[in-house]
């Protein structure tokens, strides 16, 4: 439950779970993107801050 | 989602993101469930995000249960720790000084935690006094903590940034003195070699810039 859940989590959009984790995952990174598609979706968001310290 | 925190500051300023890395748990709406701060090992954050998309372990329902575990030391000390992750300083410091309060003998072994915490905050917060205060309070009181180190740096740190320029080297030539093997032996030498260097430059001491002879 926890890899599907992150995986349609963060791969966002994509319809069909597959049962091995993503090499790599399809971040969104515009806000607005990522808040009509889960409201699209009915799907919580994971927002990863980070910097480049 | 991810967000350079630098760059997209109004989403940062908005969920009141103050250190990094920081992941957000939102509603599909985007409101914030909660949020996990720090690095943890996969496992462990994927418990923490199961959770609040449960509903459990989230900052309301720890708030929520306050009223009957909130002279639980321990209990107190998550709380004030999940109210700093969310940069709620002012009820996090509520609920550190009433564990100190609570437990001035450090039973508990979380009031030296707490007194770091309380000194990270008013960094933060540019509190430098306040902070370096409760940073010396560990190395006065809790002089065998395992926040010793910690403790010793942060002094330093907060009298550099009240710009107590002389009061910083000393601390961390003593740190680098004391501690010559540690992990953050190289880091308190370089402190102390950039700050005699500006003392140098600025009350014109002659030094040897070159030797590190501290």
């Amino acid at each position: 439950m926890v890899g599907a859940m992150a995986f349609t989590l963060l791969t966002g959009g994509c319809a069909t779970a597959k049962k091995e984790a993503p090499a790599t995952i399809a971040w969104n990174t515009a806000m607005d993107a990522a808040l009509a598609d889960a409201g699209k979706n009915g799907r919580p968001i994971l927002l990863d801050f980070y910097t480049d310290w | 989602m991810k967000l350079n925190a630098e760059v997209d500051t109004a989403t940062a300023a908005h969920y009141r993101v103050r250190s990094y890395p920081t992941v957000l748990v939102l509603r599909s709406d985007g409101v914030e469930i909660d949020r996990v701060v720090g690095y943890y090992r996969a496992p462990d954050f994927m418990e923490q995000v199961e959770d609040y998309l449960d509903g459990r372990n989230t900052l309301a329902s720890m708030a929520a249960a306050e009223s009957t575990q909130g002279s639980d030391p321990a209990f107190l000390a998550k709380l004030a720790d999940r109210f700093f992750e969310h940069a709620l300083y002012q009820d996090a410091r509520t609920r550190y000084l009433r564990l100190l309060a609570l437990d001035p003998a450090n039973k508990s072994g979380l009031v030296d935690d707490a007194l770091m915490s309380l000194a990270r905050m008013s960094r933060k917060d540019k509190d430098y006094t306040a902070a370096r205060k409760y940073a010396q309070k560990v190395l006065d009181r809790y002089p065998d903590s395992d926040n010793m180190k910690s403790a010793f740096l942060e002094v330093g740190i907060n009298w550099k940034r009240s710009g107590d320029l002389a009061k910083a080297l000393k601390v961390f030539v003593d740190y680098a003195r004391k501690f010559p093997e540690d992990e953050d032996a190289p880091y308190a030498r370089e402190q102390a070699d950039t700050l005699a260097v500006k003392l140098g430059h600025t009350i014109s001491v002659p030094r040897s810039l070159t030797g590190h002879t501290l």
